[in-house]
């Protein structure tokens, strides 16, 4: 395999909150716990767990729109955690973030052509008006969004258009990689449909690498060329997708897929019912964090936590039942 | 009749605004049988709210007013009952669960307090009793630890909590119907197999009839006995549940399932259906779905085709199946 475009090493993310008013006691909030990962150009990474697993935050640290606790990223052979100034300013041009709703943090007053044509416009990168303006109708076009709509407001948008302008802005200086924070989470069915094919699209043609966060387990399938599952700030077990879903090996991996309700034809096995709720990320559990709801969990569970083993060709688990697999 | 706790007869509810009348729900006609499931499937904006709405007597009103058609709940016309009667409904004939449980809980009151108190309006019992089955449905509904939950106010609870807490407190009446509206759209998917298989044993331990919303034709599959599928406030297919999905029929059933990734299939694209539902203000003249519709005729474009029995039990709305179809 040629050098992967973006290499995590033990990331970590930990919020300091203030817990008591009276005496300044604090706790740590383990959103991001030590995960690492490699993404290949041109591939997609889905990335599962339910809310509070810290995608969103993985997501976040990955491109320093928050700074990472510890760990390290590497972005196209480069050492992209301690860049700073200029240099930090034209490596981030390779990466975007996409949300779940791209204008809730815009300003309702910019123009459609406006928001898309902002980072061109911070950059200077065009000479004249006619050619940024013409930068901005091919990247409306490629986005599949109504020329017309160029001068039009936010708020005059459905959600799946919405997402489409929020691709078009984060195209408009071609990057190498988008994360994709849940975006088509809030979208029905078949707009969600629309916009994951326009995601496809644009990554054959322009060679995109995406990392692609949802909680849904079938779109990211969909999607996806290698797929790690989050519980409590750690990946789980990470894969290539085929092999994830056909035999995922961690018992959270295979109590999420079997909670998907199934279509007719869909393989359903008995579900997996989990107890209780997930437990805070300001107090974890000892040992493997899933351990107070795994049906498997040993004594040794709740004292080691398991490191991520090789159990296939690209499959990896982080579980005590898993065994080593020496015949790579 | 006998068999069925609902019969909505050819309901029409319009909002009257300053775009004249706007026909939120449009000639709706289905039933819910005694024990059973009766699934609601469609996109945003097709009326599925406002039916059930309408069936709890809890529509805005105005702008929206009932224009035809009856409500028939164990021989009763709701439509014609006055609101103290319509009290003595909701509760403990009909109860209701939505997608955000705060719009039924109070904030500022325990759990437990709001519980009794919908079994003191609907029965007459001592304050001892109603605590007594308010910890009992607290039980029953799966919380841990109920005398804790029972104590606290909805803001300490987890959303799973506080969609359980809701459902306790639609149940404490022991409802001949329950309405659930998206109970489980936000929320993760393990929590939502919770939820959906608490409904399940009450359906079945209490006899409890269900008509349950969603726009996840998965949950429809695991969950209902019948399903209607509504588009742009009117029923355009209805059938048993294995019969809609061996024979999808009306041309938007088929886009709806075939836009969803499947977990067993691999395709390439996913199927779009094109355009979006339309706005209330501006329906299409003949067949409400022929802008999208992949077999629109001129035909379609100038007639509204009837909801008509394309094989036994299982009903659909377009001329393809009516006779004289001279399309394609
Ligand atoms: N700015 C913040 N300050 C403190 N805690 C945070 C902050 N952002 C997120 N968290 C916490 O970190 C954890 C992970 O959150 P997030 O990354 O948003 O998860 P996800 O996207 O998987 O739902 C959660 O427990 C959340 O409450
Ligand atoms: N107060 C209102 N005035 C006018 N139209 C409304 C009002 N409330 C809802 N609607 C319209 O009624 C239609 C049906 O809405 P709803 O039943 O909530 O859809 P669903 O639950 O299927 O998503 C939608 O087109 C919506 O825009
Ligand atoms: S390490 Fe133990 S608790 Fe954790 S997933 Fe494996 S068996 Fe369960
Ligand atoms: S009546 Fe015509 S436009 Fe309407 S769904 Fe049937 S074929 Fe399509
Ligand atoms: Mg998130
Ligand atoms: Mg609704």
């Amino acid at each position: 395999m040629s050098e992967p475009l973006l290499q995590v090493s033990d990331l970590k993310k930990y919020y300091s909150l203030k817990t008591g008013k009276l005496f300044g006691g604090r706790t740590t909030v383990k959103a991001v716990d030590g995960i690492s990962f490699e993404l290949a150009a041109g591939q997609t990474l889905g990335i599962v767990g339910e809310s509070g697993c810290g995608k969103s935050t993985l997501g976040k640290t990955i491109i320093r729109l928050i700074e990472p606790t510890s760990g390290r990223i590497t972005l196209d052979g480069e050492d992209f955690t301690h860049l700073t100034g200029a240099e930090l300013k034209k490596a981030r041009r390779k990466m975007k973030l996409i949300f779940q709703d791209p204008f809730a943090s815009l300003n309702p007053r910019m123009t459609v052509k406006d928001i898309i044509g902002e980072n061109i416009d911070i950059d200077h990168t065009y000479a004249t008006k006619a050619e940024r303006d013409d930068r901005i109708r091919e990247v409306m076009e490629m986005s599949g969004l109504n020329l017309d709509f160029m001068d039009r407001y936010p708020h005059e948008f459905s959600g799946g258009q919405r997402q489409r302008i929020g691709i078009a802005r984060a195209i408009v200086l071609p990057p190498k990689l988008i994360i994709c924070d849940e975006p088509v989470s809030a979208l029905d069915v078949s707009i969600q449909a629309k916009i994951i094919n326009l995601l496809k699209s644009l990554q054959r043609e322009m060679g995109l690498s995406y990392i692609f966060i949802s909680h849904d387990l079938s779109v990211v399938k969909h999607i996806s060329d290698r797929v790690a599952v989050m519980y409590l700030g750690h990946i789980m077990e990470i894969s290539d997708k085929a092999s994830l879903y056909r035999s995922p090996q961690n018992p959270y991996t295979q109590a999420l897929i079997s909670a998907i309700p199934k279509m007719p034809g869909e393989a359903t096995g008995e579900k997996i019912e989990l107890a209780g709720d997930i437990p805070s990320p300001a107090d974890p559990p000892t040992g493997c964090c899933f351990h107070t709801r795994c049906m498997h969990a040993m004594p040794v569970c709740s004292q080691e936590q398991p490191e991520l083993k090789q159990v296939g060709p690209d499959h990896w688990c982080a579980c005590h039942l898993c065994k080593q697999c020496v015949s790579v | 009749m006998e068999n069925n706790i609902l019969e909505v007869q050819d309901l029409s509810m319009s909002f009257f605004n300053s775009h004249g009348e706007l026909p939120a729900v449009n000639h709706v006609s289905f039933s819910v049988k005694k024990g059973k499931t009766l699934g609601i499937v469609g996109e945003s904006g097709c009326g599925k709210s406002m039916t059930s709405l309408c069936i709890m007597g809890l529509f805005p009103q105005p702008p929206g007013k009932i224009v035809g058609g009856q409500i028939l709940f164990q021989g009763r016309d709701l439509t014609k009952l006055p609101a103290r009667e319509m009290h003595k409904i909701r509760g403990k004939g009909i109860a209701m669960i939505f997608q955000e449980p705060m719009t039924s809980l109070n904030p500022v009151l325990t759990i437990g307090d709001q519980i009794m108190e919908t079994i003191l309006l609907h029965e007459k019992v001592t304050k001892a009793e109603a605590k007594r089955r308010a910890l009992e449905m607290i039980n029953l509904v799966g919380i841990p630890m109920p005398e804790k939950i029972f104590a606290s106010c909805p803001h300490q609870l987890s959303g799973g909590m506080r969609q359980r807490a809701m459902i306790a407190m639609a149940l404490s009446c022991e409802p001949d119907l329950l309405i659930c509206d998206e109970p489980t759209t936000a929320l993760d998917v393990t929590v939502q197999s919770q939820i959906l298989s608490l409904i399940n044993r009450l359906k079945n331990q209490l006899g409890t009839s269900v008509m349950l919303i969603t726009h996840d034709m998965g949950v429809i599959n695991e969950m209902a006995d019948e399903v209607i599928v509504m588009y742009a406030g009117q029923v355009v297919e209805q059938a048993e549940t294995a019969e809609l999905f061996a024979h999808p029929t009306h041309p938007y059933t088929i886009g709806l399932i075939r836009a969803i990734p499947m977990l067993d299939t691999e395709v390439e694209e996913l199927n779009v259906i094109p355009g979006s539902v339309p706005m209330l203000y501006e329906l299409p003249e003949g067949c409400l779905f022929a802008p999208r519709c992949p077999y629109a005729t001129d035909k379609c474009r100038s007639h509204r085709p009837e909801i008509t029995e394309a094989t036994p039990g299982h009903s659909v709305r377009c001329f393809r199946y009516m006779s004289g179809w001279e399309g394609e």
